[in-house]
């Protein structure tokens, strides 16, 4: 086991949730462990939250590209925080400056700059589940232990779910040092594990770029020339825009047809019209 | 435009809409289903694979009007819970990684399976071979088909 204490770019803050349970917000650098020497403030651009029902919800600024990422960065939160794997789920908090400059997945650097961090915030939630847990029961934590999202008194083998403790725990502090397991400890890292996204992708209900809508969303198609060294001769910009305005959400097929300006090829003749839309 | 009348996942649907408007784009972005995909607006890639009539049809291409009076199946109505054989085979084999073209996918492999109920991997390379995966999930695809083909003779829902 090795302590690893908290500074200031492994920052960590318990809050009550405003929907009730024990919420950990923390920080995860831009860069690489290494590299995050640089980092300036301990802005928190990550949280976990125990729910009441005991749901475990990880909210952060990675997205699922298809590597993998939202599952890999949950498998280092429940190794540490010991809660059932299928309790747990992510949530993509948005696109903001405040989650640092690139929110990409590239590189495993999503779990290279979340490994000590997620592990970290893992283990703090659950210190304090089970710090709840030993509250209640009137014991010391020692006589306490945790494992699928239930604490369990080593003495009197009552049991105490993570749902039933969060309220409590997040009046709590958050631990300042945090004990992490050894690698041969590990339960969930390095293992085979169900992707948490795959049921979203076969039903449809996945949210892809090209699926987001927003109020008054226009929508824009990059027009590429059919001949090679083309150029653009003219560009009816002002009658596609006006047609866009006029034409409702429902007539985009059309607008999108039309909204092309014209191409003059090479060989001095406009190119046919291609594709469907 | 006049109403274009036709079943959606086992509804009525009445829609207005040109009568070139492709039914991808009416279900997109008329009706809001966007579970099914856009990938090249000209039937190469089969991100967009609905049924009609039990039938898998690339929808990009599909006018509105060619759907008048007919049974629409799109992935949201494949099962109301993730039951149908391939579904629960693609989540058992963990078949997506980005998921663009799973829906695709999934509709073309639930017509084959409606017809082939116990698929060779001739067959399911010869369904499925329009059917683009960037990703290259291919071989999990393969697996999956077969597994769902088992669900599907072990009394699995449909």
């Amino acid at each position: 086991m090795t302590a690893a204490p908290l500074n200031r770019r492994s920052f960590l803050r318990a809050s009550a949730a405003a929907a009730g349970g024990l919420l950990v917000g923390f920080y995860i650098p831009e860069r690489t462990a290494a590299a995050a020497g640089t980092a300036t403030d301990s802005k928190l651009n990550a949280w976990v939250h125990v729910g009441s029902d005991d749901h475990v919800t990880l909210f952060i600024h990675k997205a699922e590209m298809g590597q993998g990422t939202v599952t890999s960065l949950s498998m280092l939160l429940a190794e540490e925080l010991e809660c059932d794997w299928t309790k747990i789920r992510t949530e993509f908090p948005g696109v903001s400056r405040e989650y640092g400059a690139n929110q990409g997945v590239v590189g495993s650097q999503s779990i290279r700059s979340s490994w000590t961090t997620l592990r970290q915030a893992g283990a703090s939630a659950r210190e304090m589940l089970v710090q709840a847990a030993a509250q209640q029961w009137g014991v010391d934590k020692s006589q306490c232990r945790a494992a699928n999202s239930v604490v369990i008194n080593t003495t009197s083998n009552a049991r105490l779910t993570y749902g039933s403790l969060a309220d409590a725990a997040a009046k709590l502090p958050v631990p300042t040092a945090i004990a992490l397991k050894d690698p041969s400890q590990f339960k969930i890292i390095g293992k085979p594990t169900k992707r948490l996204d795959t049921p979203s992708k076969v039903d449809g209900s996945a949210t892809f770029g090209i699926d987001v809508r927003l109020p008054g969303m226009l929508y824009a198609v990059i027009e590429r020339c059919p001949v090679f060294g083309g150029k653009v001769i003219e560009l009816r910009l002002d009658q596609s825009q006006s047609r866009a305005r006029r034409k409702g959400r429902g007539a985009d097929f059309e607008r999108r047809r039309r909204s092309r300006g014209e191409y003059l090829g090479r060989h001095g003749r406009p190119p046919q019209a291609h594709g469907a839309i | 435009m006049p109403a274009v009348k036709f079943t959606l996942n086992g509804r009525p649907q009445s829609v207005d809409a040109v009568s070139a408007m492709p039914l991808l784009w009416v279900l997109r972005d008329t009706l809001g289903m966007t579970g099914t995909k856009f990938g090249c607006g000209m039937s190469l890639c089969g991100a967009c694979t609905v049924h009609i009539d039990g039938q898998p049809v690339r929808s990009c291409v599909t006018p509105i009007s060619a759907v008048a009076g007919k049974k629409i199946t799109t992935i949201e109505g494949l099962s109301p819970d993730r039951s149908h054989p391939v579904q629960r085979a693609w989540i058992e084999e963990d078949v997506p990684q980005c998921g663009y073209c799973q829906s695709g996918q999934i509709m073309t492999a639930a017509a084959l399976l409606s017809k082939t109920g116990n698929p060779t991997d001739a067959d399911i390379d010869e369904a499925m071979r329009n059917n683009i995966c960037r990703c290259g999930t291919y071989e999990e695809i393969r697996r999956a088909i077969h597994r769902a083909a088992d669900i599907q003779r072990a009394g699995g829902v449909r």
